[in-house]
């Protein structure tokens, strides 16, 4: 097997005519279609496969160049869009690019900032020119087509640029307009290379489309390997597609794009699918998922991810990960971060460098077993650490399957990929269950993106809703990330995270509400309350209703705003200190921008809590809530029976509308009873 | 904890050298200093990688117990202490008993004892909670609890309720001090009170010093009762507050150090110096880089003040009175046409000035970055500043980065504020050495004119 790997070693793969990128394959595993590979750009060479830490606004959340370097990153990506808006293109210029103005001297990738259009703006509009959208800034309209894509890179002075795509939500059904998006990506990579000002020193990547349509990749891959570029990124996925559906189209295109080039897929970064991804034969990732979960006070190691608010965590004078050497494992106590965390930026800077240090780790991990030639071993030591029950979920074995690795299901008694990981079974297993469970969403929310989670409204948000809702049940809320991912099933929209303080601390807040409710008492009614306002929203958006409906939702939105504010009134402490100062004001708020605006809702406005919350901060901490917190339990009662009367007339009203809601009211009653 | 007058300056101040503190034996610190302030034991914004890009690895810390008194079990378990915990090992700890950047309400101590706010809500530290804090946090030096709420307006009744709940609690910290085996080698701060009156002042001061003869182990005073900490502090009338320090220094030893805790500023702390005060803390620079401000008040007496930074000083001085002139020139035009306001030129100038308003630069040492004049500034805060900041930023990026509120922004300030702020004090040290701190203050006072 060695011997195969250093063969593939010595077979130098000439890249395409780009002065800007060499790319050479070091080893190949001799299994699968992994690859390990060195890839130089004109301001640092990197190696790949490798992870891109994602530094939205020009700064990687709060970590210095320094800091991210030690962390073991060679090459960060930073966002078009929201560089192109503040400080923009023309100050750009004047700063000499992005490298001189942040002082990060390795590689660089920019995104085309297409992606962020669609997803911020309930109003976008592609057309042939371009993709049409209104600032979520200002409102006003704005046209970004392939050429201003580029004008804005080639001022930010990445080392990859990426062309301006026809991005189609992957839950798209209509066929035709997966093949007008495959075409016109084409079409419109032609105008980014042709407005290229600066080829010597920025590659420029195509992106491959064509949706989860094979015949449509395979035109998409046809078309854009004729250009001869320097690298390919794979786009339209994790998306919220099924993880059979996307690794097949990995698959497809991995084995079609020229092994000579670098393949960069977008939007991963969960360590399961960094690995399977490499095993496919994809070298480059990106993903926010390591620093946002950072924000939320979660730490990752092998398994999962330690959520360090954790009470267990208090007197654990350990550091997160005993065998990471990051600057946060070698110096601070998980006990340490546990009394910070959440409450001062340090938390998070902490928590951010040792997660991006472990996802660089295991790219290194992956790249050194790639040398030397025991990658598929790697991989099944690592899955059977991951999957500490080896209850291999099958996307999982199928796709290791097609590239002949074999995981040994649970019978085998193999325990030496097991680590003897710190974490508490209790831990471990409400993590990996939200894993599982949240599959589907999760990669919608953290994968795709770049700070945005996309927006699915109402019913329809519904009808692929693949919620567990024992997950409800069993009240899994303090794992903050699941909480709101189910919040958004129930026909919450999102906000741009960082772009929206405001919302995002109600948001947080509403967070916590939630948790801790749920942690004392198996009665949770903000969350019903708030859920009982996503799908009366979500019912005013998506549906023309008649007069008499109108009137009901309108009635109702009344009725449940009362109810919060009849719940501030009450003598419950905690009920007073959180529902008249979060709630209260921010509902009188949003009750009336509904009523202003009738048919549009401003989109990006932000329920209260429906707004997905990634500030750094709550406002309000553990401590001060629990012990606050002393609900007693009668009142509570009476409360959620005369919420249930709401919920039934929410039903009816559903009903009434000719929608199928069954599993919407399972969802939102569900977590009331 | 030994104090050493070195110098006792004819322009006012001393130099005096702080030694064999419990967890730096070998260390010798000169005064008058800064104790770096934190906020859950760590720098603001800064984890320790960061923190010793600006600090020295040996520079002491001020810790208020109001951050750890809901830790202490977990403190106890660990049992090395919070410079530790907070992985700031090698930097001795002074334990204050209130955050000095956070205002501490009025009017909530009682016999019980004194409160204080933490993320849990109001917390009462009676003189047993409060040493049980201080045993876990395992200070180099600390402040006795006391009752410090006497602001400028309390009320003759308050200030001798505050003198007599603080003559209790003072007599039984001694008593758990003495009792306590963790805290032998631990200097103790006794407070010096009497809120603004000086006749208080002078009573208290003579009680102390009364009792040292019965055994009071004194390793310092500090001045407290002067205010109820918070931003505020930086507003109050240094002549005031300097009267009153000397007034509670006069009949005690010169031989202790004197501590001066709150978010004074670079004047005021100057004269806090020429009335003898010899260590503080860098609340300051905390609550400017809060604000989204960068210090770049000039303090260099002896270095020649590089052309580059007078330019720099010039270019925001002149920034100021063109906006000041602007301001005028608002106001005549006010005057004159009052009536006549032409509604358009009044909204427009009106945005502006709002404008103008928000960016405002809070104190006269600092400029604001968030100030839309710095969007394309290719220079560092300070031009010559030798901070990490400085060396690698522009002003137009940390702009940048205020503008989008990410968290680096208040990183870059803090490293260059408390860089700032450290550069100051050794200002201040060479000005008393050489006898010109008077010309440091004159220089304080004509840029921050």
């Amino acid at each position: 097997m060695a011997g195969t790997a250093s063969t593939a070693a010595s077979t130098f793969l000439h890249s395409s005519s780009s002065p800007a990128l060499k790319f050479r394959v070091v080893a190949q595993c001799s299994v699968s279609r992994a690859r390990a590979s060195v890839m130089t750009l004109p301001h640092h060479t990197v190696h790949l496969p490798t992870f891109m830490p994602v530094g939205t606004q020009g700064t990687m959340k709060g970590l210095l160049p320094q800091q991210v370097k030690e962390a073991g990153a060679e090459i960060i990506l930073g966002n078009t869009y929201h560089l192109g808006t503040r400080p923009g293109k023309e100050s750009m210029k004047a700063f000499g690019g992005l490298h001189q103005l942040m002082g990060w001297d390795r590689a660089l990738l920019t995104d085309s900032g297409g992606f962020q259009m669609v997803s911020l703006s309930a109003l976008s509009k592609v057309t042939e020119e371009g993709v049409k959208f209104q600032s979520p800034y200002d409102g006003t309209e704005i046209l970004l087509t392939p050429e201003e894509s580029i004008a804005i890179q080639n001022a930010i002075g990445a080392d990859i640029m990426m062309q301006l795509d026809d991005v189609v939500d992957v839950m798209e059904k209509d066929y035709d307009r997966f093949k007008i998006a495959t075409h016109r990506t084409t079409r419109w990579l032609d105008r980014c290379i042709e407005a290229n000002k600066n080829p010597q020193r920025q590659n420029l990547f195509p992106i491959v489309q064509g949706g989860l349509h094979p015949d449509l990749r395979a035109t998409s891959l046809d078309q854009l390997i004729a250009r001869d570029a320097p690298g390919y990124a794979i786009g339209g996925l994790s998306g919220g597609e099924a993880k059979d559906q996307f690794w097949r189209v990995i698959l497809q295109c991995t084995g079609r794009l020229p092994p000579s080039k670098p393949r960069y897929c977008m939007g991963v970064g969960f360590a399961v699918d960094l690995v399977v991804c490499c095993a496919l034969g994809a070298d480059m990732y990106d993903c926010v998922f390591p620093t946002r979960t950072a924000r939320f006070g979660c730490a990752l190691i092998h398994g999962g991810q330690l959520n360090l608010k954790n009470r267990e965590f208090a007197v654990d004078f350990r550091p997160i990960d005993d065998t990471c050497s990051c600057s946060t494992c070698t110096h601070y106590t998980r006990a340490y971060i546990h009394t910070i965390v959440t409450k001062y930026p340090v938390a998070c800077h902490l928590l951010s460098v040792h997660n991006v240090a472990y996802q660089m780790r295991l790219m290194d991990n992956i790249r050194s077993s790639i040398i030397e030639d025991n990658f598929p071993t790697f991989v099944q030591d690592f899955m059977a650490g991951y999957y500490k029950d080896r209850d291999y979920p099958t996307w999982l074995t199928d796709a290791l399957a097609a590239v002949n690795i074999h995981l040994k299901k649970a019978n085998i008694h193999n325990q030496e990929g097991v680590p003897t990981s710190a974490v508490s079974n209790r831990e471990g297993n409400i993590n990996q269950e939200t894993q599982k469970s949240d599959k589907g969403t999760d990669q919608r929310s953290d994968n795709e993106e770049r700070e945005v989670i996309k927006t699915k409204i109402g019913a329809e948000a519904l009808e692929d809703d693949e919620l567990d809702e024992n997950d409800i049940i069993k009240g899994h809320f303090w794992d903050h990330n699941s909480r709101i991912l189910k919040l958004k099933q129930v026909g919450y929209k999102d906000a741009i995270l960082d772009d929206y303080p405001d919302q995002e601390k109600a948001g947080q807040a509403a967070g916590w509400r939630a948790a801790l409710v749920s942690s004392h008492s198996k009665t949770n009614l903000v969350l019903t309350l708030s859920q009982l306002t996503g799908a009366l929203m979500a019912l005013k958006v998506k549906q023309s209703l008649t007069q008499d409906q109108d009137k009901e939702v309108r009635e109702l939105l009344k009725e449940v705003e009362q109810k919060v504010k009849m719940a501030s009134q009450s003598d419950s402490p905690y009920l007073l200190t959180f529902m008249k100062q979060e709630i209260g004001e921010a509902f009188e708020k949003e009750i009336e921008e509904i009523n202003t605006s009738h048919t549009e809702v401003n989109m990006e406005s932000g329920l209260i809590s429906s707004t997905v919350s990634d500030g750094a901060f709550s406002p309000v901490s553990t401590n001060t809530a629990a012990t606050t917190m002393t609900i007693q339990n009668q009142s509570l009662e009476s409360e959620a029976n005369s919420i249930s009367v709401l919920q039934n007339r929410v039903q009816t009203l559903y009903q009434s509308c000719g929608l199928d809601t069954t599993q919407l009211l399972t969802t939102v009653f569900h977590s009331s009873h | 904890m030994k104090f050493a007058v070195e110098r006792i300056s004819k322009g006012g101040g001393r130099l005096g050298k702080l030694s064999n503190l419990r967890s730096q034996p070998d260390v010798i610190h000169a005064t008058p200093m800064t104790l770096v302030a934190t906020v859950g034991g760590s720098a603001p914004h800064l984890t320790q990688d960061v923190f010793n890009l600006v600090a020295k690895k040996d520079a002491p810390l001020c810790v208020s117990a109001q951050h750890y008194c809901k830790h202490v079990e977990i403190l106890q378990a660990y049992k090395k202490g919070v410079a530790s915990f907070a992985a700031l090992k090698g930097h001795s700890v002074c334990v204050t008993v209130q955050d000095a950047a956070q205002v501490t309400p009025s009017g909530y101590n009682d016999k019980q004892g004194i409160s204080t706010w933490t993320h849990g809500g109001r917390q009462v530290l009676t003189p047993q909670t409060y040493m049980n804090v201080v045993e876990v946090m395992q200070p180099d030096w600390y402040e006795v609890l006391c009752d410090a709420d006497t602001p400028p307006d309390a009320s003759k009744k308050r200030l001798s309720k505050s003198a007599a709940m603080s003559k209790s609690y003072l007599t039984q910290c001694l008593k758990l001090h003495k009792d306590s085996n963790c805290l032998q080698g631990a200097g103790v701060l006794i407070p010096l009170l009497g809120g603004h009156s000086n006749a208080e002042r002078v009573r208290w001061s003579k009680w102390v010093a009364d009792n040292a003869q019965d055994g009071i182990e004194a390793a310092g005073y500090s001045l407290l009762g002067l205010h109820t900490n918070g931003p505020k502090v930086e507003k109050i009338d240094a002549k005031a507050v300097c009267e009153l320090v000397e007034t509670s220094l006069g009949s005690l030893s010169q031989s202790l150090p004197r501590q001066a805790s709150g978010a004074w500023n670079p004047l005021t702390v100057v004269r806090l110096v020429m009335a003898g005060v010899d260590i503080f803390d860098s609340t300051f620079p905390y609550l400017v880089t809060e604000r989204c401000g960068a210090l770049t008040f000039l303090h260099w007496l002896t270095r020649d003040p590089s052309i580059d930074n007078l330019q720099h000083q010039n270019k925001r001085l002149r920034g100021d009175s063109e906006k000041n002139q602007n301001q005028d020139e608002e106001e005549t035009w006010n005057e004159k046409e009052k009536e006549s306001k032409s509604e358009e030129l009044e909204s427009t100038e009106g945005k502006e000035n709002q404008c103008d308003e928000e960016v405002n630069v809070k104190s006269s040492y600092e400029i604001c970055l968030k100030d839309k004049r710095y969007a394309e500034v290719q220079e560092p805060l300070v031009s010559g500043c030798e901070c990490y900041t400085c060396q690698n930023f522009t002003i137009a990026y940390i702009h940048h980065l205020t503008m989008v509120k990410e968290l680096l922004a208040p990183v870059l300030l803090s490293i260059h504020n408390l860089h700032h702020w450290f550069g100051f004090f050794s200002s201040i040290r060479t000005a008393v050495g050489s006898d010109q701190l008077a010309d440091l203050q004159r220089l304080l006072q004509t840029s921050a004119a």
